[in-house]
């Protein structure tokens, strides 16, 4: 609970997950995992890969059926008989990693339109939906609306993916992967779209990231999965400070605390709490002795 | 050796809107040599990857691959000396378990059997995947999938290897280890490999760095001496590496950066001798 008595969105409590639960092959995800994320948080879930990460977020659209442990979204059970799951699909967006796995008709206005249209809207809301989506990833609704979705680039498919998410104006978006193979250009495009986007529409905001390149500059808090269990949840600077933790657990590191952990070799009490590399020349040139 | 003499190629010859991908392109690789194709989407690198596979024919100049022209009468001649491997491993397995597809390539060569089975074992085995070569290939991570693809290229015996940015969909520390056997593979082999990526990271561990923009190579040089152009390298939307950035940057403040900056230890060292120099120091 909030100070003002809302809810989270969205809790997990005691969730446990294992594939294949009860064969020869089972393998257990995660364990024991909890937290609580509040409404229009930017959080990055992070960890290496077969961290768990992947399965966290298929609860969420409460795609297990869950073993042990319940998930609240907005403070009811989603487990709970009765309980409308429908509500969950209509307010979480997911993107998931390969855009192709969530793109389903061969024209880009077309497969923008199916969310909207299968949620019921006319076909005049649908359009402007659509339009607005397109215009609002850099994909002009008048240029793109007709293309063939198989024509148009890796990083334009990501968006064609996210548009279509959009387009259900989920007050959720989970976004799993975003930035994988994207050049630099359509990272630091996407990211400031994506920045915007969260801040216009008050969006809660979950990110899931092998990297935390990008989602130190995305997110506002960590939390961090180790072998399927949460082993650190705290504000980015936070986390960001604790990166000799951070190394051990096959995560990549920002660059810039990854140079500031080199130049602790040189400058013992160097801080890694650095989301840019303009941060990292200012403490650099402050030991130098040079005044900026 | 790879020469690349004068090719253009534009997509929609003839058409109204004709897109020109390639413009002049005049490039030479030695064979066993290890390069580095960076640059941003649509500055031509895919394009060129299609031409040395034989897979689009160049619109005015010549390729040669060890001699043999990239035309459509020797189109064969000329897969058999590149193999090359995509950026999504699921786009090039083909068969259910991991030796079997290591084998679709050789096996389709029509080569004797025990030749094959010779070529699958050491691909295998220089790919580190003994131990999950029966298995499935769909039970494997998207890093195993990307070594099996490798192995079933360098079970092609290519002269050279051509890698279209087969690290983009891995994790970071995956994609490291990835290149490193390559690198191994490389010099153990004396086969040349073609290295397309975004990653500046990668592109450092290299020993030539070609950097093409709208269809042009705009630099072409050993890595140490392209991540000097830190100005050139953002004016063309690429990143650079933070370290090569940074020792701009304070060399512009007058700190007496020295020698070649490529990762954040080199820059260490720089500044640890710079410090030690400084009379205030």
């Amino acid at each position: 609970m909030q100070p003002d008595g809302t809810p989270p969105v969205l809790e997990l409590k005691g969730f446990s997950y294992t594939y294949l639960e009860g064969t020869p092959r089972a393998s257990e995800a995660v364990r024991d995992v909890s937290f609580r994320i509040h409404h229009g948080e930017r959080v990055g879930i992070v960890g290496a890969t077969q961290s768990g990460k992947s399965t966290v977020v298929d609860s969420f659209a409460h795609l297990l059926r869950l073993g042990q442990g319940q998930v609240f979204y907005e403070g009811e059970d989603v487990a709970d008989p009765g309980y409308d799951r429908g509500r969950l699909r209509r307010e979480i967006g997911i993107v998931f990693q390969q855009p192709d796995s969530q793109i389903i008709e061969d024209v880009v206005g077309a497969d923008v339109a199916f969310g909207p249209t299968a949620a019921g809207l006319s076909a005049a809301e649908t359009r402007e939906r659509v339009e607005e989506s397109l215009n609002t990833l850099g994909l002009p609704y008048q240029d793109y609306r007709l293309r063939y979705v198989h024509a148009v680039s890796g990083g334009q498919r990501r968006r064609v993916a996210i548009a279509g998410v959009l387009a259900m104006h989920t007050p959720v978006l989970v976004l799993d992967e975003p930035m994988a193979g994207l050049d630099p250009r359509g990272r630091k495009e996407l990211l400031e779209l994506l920045i915007k986007l969260q801040r216009d529409r008050e969006l809660t905001l979950i990110v899931c990231s092998a990297s935390l390149t990008d989602a130190s500059l995305l997110c506002d808090r960590f939390i961090v999965l180790d072998r399927g269990t949460v082993v650190m949840d705290g504000p980015v600077r936070e986390i960001l400070g604790e990166a000799d933790r951070l190394a051990e657990l096959d995560i990549t590191l920002p660059e810039p605390v990854v140079g500031a952990r080199e130049m602790q070799k040189l400058f013992p009490d160097f801080p890694t709490d650095l989301l840019t590399e303009g941060e990292l020349e200012s403490e650099l040139l402050e030991r130098l002795g040079v005044t900026t | 050796m790879i020469e690349l003499d004068n090719v253009s190629f534009s997509y929609r010859r003839g058409e109204p809107d004709v897109v020109p991908a390639l413009r002049n392109l005049d490039l030479k690789i030695e064979s066993g040599q290890l390069v580095a194709i960076i640059g941003q989407n649509g500055s031509g690198k895919s394009t060129l990857v299609k031409l040395l596979t034989a897979v689009l024919y160049p619109t005015e100049g010549e390729i040669r691959i060890d001699g043999v022209p990239v035309d459509r009468e020797h189109q064969w001649d000329v897969r058999r000396k590149v193999s090359v491997v995509f950026q999504d491993p699921d786009d090039q397995l083909i068969m259910n378990r991991v030796i079997d597809d290591v084998a679709f390539g050789p096996e389709n060569l029509g080569l004797p059997r025990d030749e094959i089975a010779e070529r699958v074992h050491s691909s295998v085995s220089m790919l580190g995947l003994e131990d999950i070569g029966s298995r499935l290939i769909e039970d494997l991570s998207s890093g195993q999938k990307q070594r099996v693809a490798i192995a079933g290229a360098l079970a092609m015996s290519p002269l050279y290897l051509i890698l279209d940015e087969p690290t983009s969909l891995l994790p970071v520390p995956v994609a490291m280890r990835l290149i490193s056997t390559v690198r191994d593979l490389s010099l153990r082999e004396n086969m040349g490999v073609l290295h397309v990526t975004h990653s500046m990271y990668e592109a450092v561990l290299f020993e030539r760095v070609v950097v093409m923009d709208a269809g042009r190579v705009i630099l072409d040089a050993p890595p140490a001496e392209v991540f000097r152009d830190v100005d050139k390298l953002r004016e063309v939307g690429l990143d650079v590496p933070l370290a090569a950035s940074l020792a701009h940057r304070l060399r512009a403040r007058g700190i007496p950066i020295e020698g070649d900056i490529l990762n954040t230890a080199d820059l260490r060292e720089a500044l640890d001798a710079a410090l030690k120099s400084s009379p205030s120091g």
